[in-house]
């Protein structure tokens, strides 16, 4: 097993010999993980590996019923402020236009600013979508949608995104296009992402690290020796290709 | 343009229909006892309009209905939410609520009279009776089926539960809210007029009635056209209102 090495005082969010199962079906089976500040991982495994699971855990929707999850150093009890998450679907709210959807963390939590405007209009040129701001979600293409909702999950600064195969339903170039997007974004702000994925590629395209996920455990890591600054072009590349391939027979083993 | 055709072939089919129902009764020399012909129905109408006949019925049914609606409504919906928010004690008193409503509505009618007397009051508690459970039954589906991943997103985003339940779960249901509101708005006209006929001394159901005894079915065409009429106006607003209020959902949109 090849564990990653990053400095134990960088740990943001981390996993000690967690479990967790659903009427004596073991999902998650004594888990030990951990997240550094501004790392990109990605998990990869089997439909039913317990990824979701994982995620739900991580992000403290649930709690773990064995073992300890940690955020900075401190357990985790309730759902953590401090992250963003984005579903496979992009989960707008139909009656609110885009500016008002990427709000809404702040308008639940009462915590609207004249400053807020501001914050959505860069949110908003970030990732090329300054021309939706007062659209209904009805009217934005699938890509257009899942940039609000990764622009409402950035709202709140996080120190973590969680992403559950958010770009599962979009086509390759919207994929590649918003792939390229979200590593600039989280490279500049410093943002850790968990990034529960079923491509390959786009695992090795994104992550610092790619775990393999089976059976409730991470059967596997494979640090991913690729450049810090990515572009399209690197998939093309043999380095990567060669990733890939191990991963691919990893996951087919 | 292609809507203001579809209206104009829509008007023109009730014309021909009303022209050969007038042709045929004249024709087939048919009794205004048994059928009338659509002018001694507007005759009828007209005069009972311009004379203030039909007025205080008008009004009393009116009333009546729009009394039923908004109770039948406002429990119906308020009882959606809770049932459909907390379903533990929805498994407890489901069973009962479906129970009453299999009774049927009008053998409830003389037990109504001897509880509240005669007059609008038994009336509009038989419409919201019957107005309650469309509500209740859409409000509820709708408040229990509200996307999983959504109500996760609330939860990670630490919304409180009445947060989700008002700003998501009600809001989300309000397309479904409105279809069970126009259901309502439908038999509300039905609950009225069926308990007009039952124990009431004004409104158009009883006009039916007095129309049936004086053998005066002119006078029941009119009525019934008039209780189509109000029907027409309340569905007209409702769609009006659900316009209004859903007029940023796709649902809507999408029509």
């Amino acid at each position: 097993m090849n564990v990653g090495t990053f400095s134990e005082s960088s740990v943001l969010l981390e996993f000690k010999e967690v479990s967790f199962s659903y009427s004596s079906q073991p999902i998650i089976s004594s888990l030990s993980w951990n997240l550094k500040k501004g790392e990109f991982q990605s998990f990869l495994g089997r439909s039913g590996c317990g990824k979701s699971t994982f995620l739900d855990i991580a992000s403290g929707l649930m709690k773990a019923q064995q073992g300890i999850v940690e955020y900075n150093g401190q357990p985790v009890l309730k759902p953590i402020s401090d992250i963003g998450f984005v579903f496979q679907c992009p989960t707008l709210l139909d009656w609110m236009n885009v500016s008002e959807n990427i709000l809404l963390p702040k308008l639940l939590n009462h915590t609207t600013s004249v400053c807020d405007r501001d914050q959505v209009n860069e949110l908003l040129v970030d990732l090329g979508i300054a021309s939706c701001e007062r659209a209904y979600p009805w009217q934005l293409s699938g890509g257009q949608q899942s940039r609000v909702a990764i622009a409402r999950a950035l709202i709140n600064g996080p120190k973590i995104l969680m992403m559950d195969e958010p770009f599962a339903a979009l086509d390759a170039i919207t994929r590649e296009e918003l792939q390229e997007l979200l590593l600039n974004i989280c490279r500049t702000h410093g943002i850790a992402v968990i990034f529960v994925t079923h491509d390959v590629q786009e695992a090795v395209f994104l992550s610092d690290r790619v775990c393999l996920m089976s059976n409730g455990q991470i059967v596997e890591y494979f640090p991913i020796n690729l450049p810090k600054i990515r572009v399209s072009e690197i998939r093309y590349e043999k380095q990567f290709n060669e990733q890939t391939a191990k991963i691919k027979l990893a996951l087919m083993g | 343009m292609s809507h203001k055709f579809d209206y104009f072939i829509s008007l023109l089919l009730g014309i021909l229909f009303l022209f050969l129902w007038e042709f045929l009764t004249h024709f087939m020399q048919i009794s205004a006892l048994v059928l009338p012909s659509p002018s001694s129905i507007f005759l009828t109408l007209t005069k009972g309009l311009s004379s203030g006949y039909f007025l205080p019925h008008l009004l009393q049914t009116l009333g009546e209905v729009l009394g039923g609606l908004l109770l039948g409504s406002i429990f119906g919906m308020g009882g959606g939410i809770f049932l459909g928010e907390v379903i533990s004690f929805r498994k407890l008193v489901m069973p009962y609520v479906v129970m009453t409503q299999i009774i049927p509505k009008l053998a409830l009618a003389p037990l109504f009279i001897v509880w509240f007397g005669f007059g609008s009051l038994p009336c509009v508690v038989m419409t919201a009776l019957i107005c309650f459970f469309p509500m209740l039954e859409t409000t509820m589906t709708a408040i229990d089926n509200v996307d999983v991943q959504k109500i996760k997103l609330f939860k990670i985003l630490g919304a409180s539960r009445f947060q989700t339940l008002i700003k998501l779960k009600v809001a989300c249901s309000l397309p479904y809210i409105f279809s069970g509101f126009r259901v309502s708005v439908v038999l509300s006209l039905v609950g009225a007029v069926v308990s007009e006929f039952i124990g009431a001394s004004r409104g158009l159901g009883t006009l039916i009635i007095v129309g049936q005894g004086s053998m005066d079915t002119p006078m029941i065409f009119a009525s019934m056209t008039l209780i189509t009429a109000m029907g027409l106006c309340i569905y007209t607003l409702t769609t009006l209102l659900e316009s209004y209020f859903l007029k940023n959902y796709a649902l809507n949109r999408r029509r």
